[in-house]
């Protein structure tokens, strides 16, 4: 397995305006020579607060990729409001190659609390992200936003053997970063979060972990960049800007895997079999999580 | 504070919502520091602007007069100055509206505002701005931004070291979720009650905030509600 060559776009998407930004992600797919992987963040096509304007702009995955890319290109990770064959609507991340849908998850977890309001616009995700192999070798997983927030679609990513976890999102700032060493950036803290649960995952199960978050402002939020590509040893191997289109290039190093994994057996010595016996127990016993 | 991060949050939002709504410009309605720090970020993010001139307020100030319109001392906070009725700076705010909101109809611009997080946590009503951009900053942080502020009500007779121990409390209450018997248990006793009084008034009367742009973690209109 060779090197990966990932490109994320840290874009601004405008709000509704899908022809403007299947242009622009036409645009900048189209300069990716020898990228074996390029991301975009969450909904890169449509914007982010959709709310009823999603019954307007979902469709059949199939249709919504018709973005007009010549051939030859790298595979492209986004997500879309897909109608589902149900003709619910969910929000959902993509990987394209050509014409071609790689993988393809639905996110589970919807915000719907604070200024998010996902849950009453988008169909929940029923299905367990999977891990796809791309052309180059490398094995990838997508998360969806908020799903990153849930260790368990980690962990079942990770016990597929993923060797990159790709999180498409659009994550909104908050919070003044203050100052000192730890200051994520000029202008929001909640950046510092996300990096430190990057860095958490990446080390817990020796994968690579990259982050390809928004920029831009719709209705009043910000939206905080601050994409970032996180090592298996969970050092940050690039970092966007917050709050501005930026494009963020990390060549990932197979070797780095095989390093983190050599001295920790984490991944290895996870054992699906015994999660399951103790969540079927603990679902048949209407218990909950922590409980005797 | 570091000016430098509301005015990018700040301006960013407003070229957004010119963007959306098709406008080329601002009108800018309110008063005070608050004033002076919105109109000079708009100013150097190079988007057009204008404040009511003082003939179209008195105009408005008269048309209001004669119709008798409502305007209450609940409904405005008012200035640092204890000398200032506050019935008429509430009628001269109204009027400061009013013309405001008829430039920008004139002028197919938004109508802006200038009220702090303070002012509108204790008691101030928003009377037709579209976008409020100092909406999620506290009085104090415009204060040491600016070098004023305008204080709410309750607090307009204290000094200025009052409204940082306010502006703690409301956001330990609002943004950390401490109860408000804890939140506002340091504050002086009048001045507790002042604000207790001040949150359940602005409760009643509260409306759906207008367009203000999210810096912390608790923002009117978009997580947060009275």
């Amino acid at each position: 397995m060779n090197e990966l060559f990932l490109v994320i776009h840290q874009t601004a998407p405008l709000l509704g305006e899908v022809e403007a930004n299947a242009r622009d992600v036409r645009r900048r797919a189209q300069s990716a020579a020898g990228v074996d992987l390029v991301a975009f963040p969450e909904l890169a096509l449509t914007g982010y607060s959709l709310r009823t304007r999603v019954q307007r702009l979902a469709r059949p995955l199939e249709e919504t990729l018709s973005l007009g890319l010549p051939a030859g290109l790298p595979p492209l990770a986004f997500s879309v409001p897909e109608r589902g064959r149900d003709q619910l609507v969910y929000n959902t991340a993509v990987l394209l190659h050509g014409t071609r849908i790689l993988a393809r998850h639905r996110k589970v977890y919807l915000p719907t609390y604070g200024p998010f309001d996902e849950g009453r616009y988008f169909a929940r995700g029923r299905e367990a992200p999977g891990v796809v192999t791309l052309p180059c070798g490398w094995r990838v997983g997508l998360l969806v936003c908020e799903d990153f927030w849930h260790p368990a679609l980690l962990y079942l990513l990770a016990a597929q053997g993923t060797d990159l976890i790709l999180v498409l999102s659009a994550a909104i700032g908050r919070g003044d970063p203050g100052e000192g060493p730890d200051t994520p950036g000029p202008l929001f803290s909640s950046t510092r979060s996300w990096e430190l649960l990057a860095r958490a995952a990446a080390l817990q199960y020796g994968v690579f972990l990259a982050l390809a978050n928004r920029a831009g402002v719709e209705e009043g939020l910000t939206f905080a960049g601050g994409s970032l590509v996180v090592a298996p040893d969970g050092e940050v191997l690039a970092r966007a800007p917050q709050g501005e289109p930026a494009v963020l290039e990390a060549r990932l190093s197979p070797g780095a895997l095989r390093q983190a994994r050599t001295p920790f057996a984490h991944l290895r010595d996870e054992d699906p079999g015994f999660l399951q016996r103790a969540l079927s127990r603990m679902v048949k016993e209407g218990g909950e999580a922590g409980g005797s | 504070m570091d000016p430098e991060r509301p005015f990018r949050i700040v301006t960013g939002v407003l070229r957004e919502a010119l963007r959306n709504s098709d406008r080329k410009g601002v009108v800018v309605a309110g008063g005070g520091p608050e004033l002076r720090l919105l109109s000079e970020w708009i100013q150097r993010a190079g988007i057009p602007w204008e404040v009511p001139p003082p003939e179209l307020v008195r105009g408005a100030r008269a048309l209001l007069d004669q119709g008798g319109a409502p305007v209450g001392e609940a409904g405005r906070a008012g200035r640092t100055d204890p000398t200032v009725d506050p019935g008429e700076e509430a009628a001269v705010w109204a009027a400061t509206g009013l013309a405001g909101s008829a430039l920008a109809r004139g002028r197919h611009a938004l109508l802006v505002g200038t009220e702090s997080k303070t002012c509108l946590l204790l008691g101030y009503h928003p009377t037709g701005a579209s976008i409020l951009p100092l909406g999620d900053l506290y009085a104090s942080e415009i204060l040491a931004m600016a070098g004023g502020c305008t204080a709410p009500n309750p607090l307009r007779s204290y000094p200025p070291s009052t409204l940082l121990a306010v502006d703690r409390a409301l956001r330990s209450h609002f943004e950390e979720g401490a109860g408000e018997e804890t939140a506002f248990r340091n504050l002086p006793s009048p001045l507790r009650d002042a604000v207790g009084i001040a949150l359940d008034r602005a409760r009643g009367f509260w409306r759906p905030a207008p367009l203000i742009p999210k810096m912390g973690s608790a923002t009117l209109g978009i997580d947060l509600d009275l």
